[in-house]
């Protein structure tokens, strides 16, 4: 979503957003063989739209309040699948790519939209609380609130569980590798830019010259 | 045999070899570019004749019996058939490009005559009629390379201790395997030296490291020039696949998968260029042995295709780094360097040609990287994923770069960096191909499935009679006998 406008509308509205459902579709007859692998399915698409719901409803940007509510409509489609439908996602899908790119495109001129809206009513947009708005406590809206701020800390922890572990141990490997070609190839002592900081620069560096060097 | 009308296959050996030997004598550089430009554009028109040629022939295989080499050894030395029929314009097609995007500055450091000197190697490498042949081609083609790192000064004891090994891999298993008395009792040692040289040329890991080292050290083009062609892939379906049994081809399949995913997620942490390159390369030419061990028709058809798909897309992904190296001098990715703004062209290339070996749609990897998967998904259910891991991976590799090289605030140059002329056309036409061989993949794929029948057909005991010919080639005087 940092991307220009009219790309994350086409790649993120229209088509990418949509590859992982598309693909569950094209998998359909292992779907069917298996229950337990639906029942799946349909968890992680109502956990990936409540989690859609949850964060978006709280961001301040419209793109990324639009990112999240495909996400929103993306968990629902896939659970649409784990249900056993088929045509019905697809449709889904259809829709949901048309309406979304819509709105990614429109979003630079929402402000302007709304004071539209807002002077054809002649007032600021009535807002009604929803049922779960009026049901649940005022803890409980703010620690779903402070959740959906924080997003659920996902993108931390996928950052530090997984990435942060997969590149250190590429760069590990790549180390091992140079080192082991540099032995090979009979060159030793090469500054390497996956080596720690300080070891990097004592190697660089030119050695000091010694007292008596100096003070003849 | 059915013999070609023309010896187009000698005579686009001789071409090359011709035109090394003159281009060597210019000396103006940009005079011996001219020639060799005209040199490698015969060589592509004589391959492309020569595969017109045996299409129209309609033969299973045609030989070259007309040729002045071999009325001098008194036997066809070179034979085209579906396999490498289209393997020989391609490699001739990615000489062409990479002499075409050789800039005027860069002459001095790439040498054109080895670079028509090993183009004419390469050419006899594929069109070999017997495997003594293609194994004596392929050791043939390390002395180059090993020229050109002693002329340079760089060390090329890792290139030469990988390739020695190699050499002495394939000599080995090469005797041992045409000692056999007959096709199914081939001696189980020289099965295993064989699949061992060709993974090792190949770069399959843990005996990938010559590869890099060739990158950092040798020339770009030197190093793009000597791999692109997947010489590697070559002897597996030639020499390797027609005589393995199960267990070796399963052996090659797991260290290929193994070699794809572990190059992906190196080549996610690179922070050179060169090196990025090399394992976004040996990633995507696992794949294609990954494919080739499959041994089903599915499976090596998905291979035989992206072994071209993926030759070609990876030679222009190297052609636009190459020029860019050649603009702002070795690329680093630890910063991002801002160029979109001075090589806007180069910029689209190289995500066209990134996203194209990964298989994106619409180019001509998305229907073998398809194949692959549905082949590897029914041999083996886990393969398959993991094949979708691998190219998520690449795509990843392949964005991140692009951002690193493209993005970011631009630097005022002091000289002009567009993009001249030559470096267009050799855009343009790897754009054509790949977009071309996307929207139009019928043509290619059946031929290429022609190709798998063949080599199955030569693991089965060859059938010649539906046109499945055994894609082994026969032992020297196999035919006198």
């Amino acid at each position: 979503m940092e991307g220009p406008t009219p790309s994350s509308a086409v790649f993120y509205g229209a088509l990418s957003v949509h590859l992982g459902a598309y693909l569950l579709l094209r998998a359909g007859p292992i779907l069917d063989a298996s229950p337990i692998l639906c029942g799946m399915v349909v968890l992680a698409g109502a956990a990936s739209a409540a989690f859609g719901v949850m964060a978006g409803r709280v961001q301040t940007d419209v793109k990324t309040a639009l990112a999240y509510a495909s996400l929103t409509q993306v968990g629902v489609i896939t659970a649409e699948i784990g249900l056993g439908f088929r045509y019905l996602p697809l449709i889904h899908i259809i829709g949901h790519a048309c309406q979304r790119t819509l709105q990614l495109l429109r979003s630079p001129s929402l402000l302007y939209d709304y004071r539209a809206l807002e002077d054809a009513l002649g007032g600021p947009i009535p807002h009604a609380p929803g049922m779960i708005e009026r049901r649940l406590s005022p803890e409980a809206r703010r620690r779903i609130y402070r959740v959906g701020l924080d997003r659920a800390r996902l993108d931390a922890a996928l950052d530090r569980y997984v990435a942060r572990p997969f590149v250190r141990a590429f760069r590990w490997c790549d180390r091992m590798e140079r080192r082991w070609t540099d032995f090979l190839g009979g060159r030793r002592g090469r500054p390497h830019e996956h080596e720690p900081r300080r070891r990097r620069e004592r190697s660089a560096a030119p050695a000091a010259p010694k007292a008596e060097e100096t003070n003849p | 045999m059915t013999p070609l009308r023309l010896p187009w296959l000698e005579l686009a050996i001789l071409t090359p070899a011709v035109g090394s030997l003159w281009v060597r004598f210019r000396r103006e550089p940009a005079e011996a570019r001219r020639h060799a430009l005209a040199f490698c554009a015969l060589t592509l028109l004589l391959t492309i004749g020569g595969w017109a040629d045996f299409i129209a022939l309609g033969a299973g295989q045609a030989d070259d019996a007309r040729g002045p080499l071999s009325a001098i050894a008194g036997r066809p030395l070179f034979r085209i058939d579906d396999l490498n029929a289209p393997l020989l314009p391609m490699g001739a097609l990615i000489y062409i490009l990479t002499i075409l995007a050789t800039l005027r500055a860069k002459i001095r450091e790439f040498s054109l005559s080895r670079a028509l000197i090993t183009e004419s190697i390469l050419l006899a490498t594929f069109a070999s009629a017997t495997p003594r042949g293609a194994v004596a081609m392929m050791i043939l083609s390390i002395v180059p390379r090993w020229h050109e790192l002693w002329r340079n000064g760089q060390s090329s004891r890792v290139y030469l201790a990988h390739m020695g090994l190699f050499a002495a891999l394939l000599i080995l298993g090469e005797s041992g395997v045409s000692r056999a008395a007959s096709p199914g009792e081939q001696p189980l040692w020289a099965i295993l030296t064989l699949t061992l040289a060709m993974l090792l040329r190949s770069g399959v890991i843990p005996l990938h490291c010559w590869m890099t080292d060739l990158f950092e050290h040798a020339s770009f083009g030197t190093a793009l020039l000597f791999v692109a062609p997947m010489t590697g892939a070559f002897g597996v379906a030639r020499l390797v696949a027609p005589v393995a049994p199960e267990w070796a081809l399963k052996i090659i399949s797991v260290m290929s998968l193994a070699t794809a995913i572990y190059a992906a997620g190196m080549a996610l942490v690179q922070r050179d260029a060169r090196r990025f390159f090399c394992y976004i390369f040996l990633s995507h030419s696992s794949l294609v042995l990954v494919g080739i061990e499959t041994a089903t028709p599915i499976g090596l058809t998905g291979s035989l295709s992206l072994w071209l798909s993926v030759s070609l897309a990876l030679t222009g992904f190297g052609l636009v780094l190459r020029c860019i190296e050649a603009r702002v001098g070795r690329v680093p990715l630890s910063e991002y360097l801002g160029l979109y703004e001075q090589v806007p062209m180069l910029a689209g290339l190289f995500l066209l040609t990134g996203l194209a070996s990964a298989g994106f749609p619409g180019t001509a990897g998305f229907i073998s990287i398809e194949m692959i998967v549905e082949a590897a998904m029914e041999a083996v259910p886990v393969v398959g994923p993991l094949i979708v891991i691998v190219t998520a991976l690449n795509g990843l590799a392949v964005t991140s770069a692009y951002f690193r090289i493209f993005a970011g605030r631009p630097r005022p140059s002091s000289i002009d960096l567009q993009v001249r002329r030559p470096e267009r056309i050799a855009v343009m036409i790897t754009t054509i191909l790949i977009i071309g061989g996307g929207l139009f993949p019928q043509w290619g794929v059946e031929n290429r499935y022609r190709a798998a029948l063949g080599i199955l057909g030569s693991r089965s005991g060859g059938d010649a009679a539906q046109g499945v010919r055994p894609a082994r080639m026969h032992a020297p005087g196999s035919e006198a006998r």
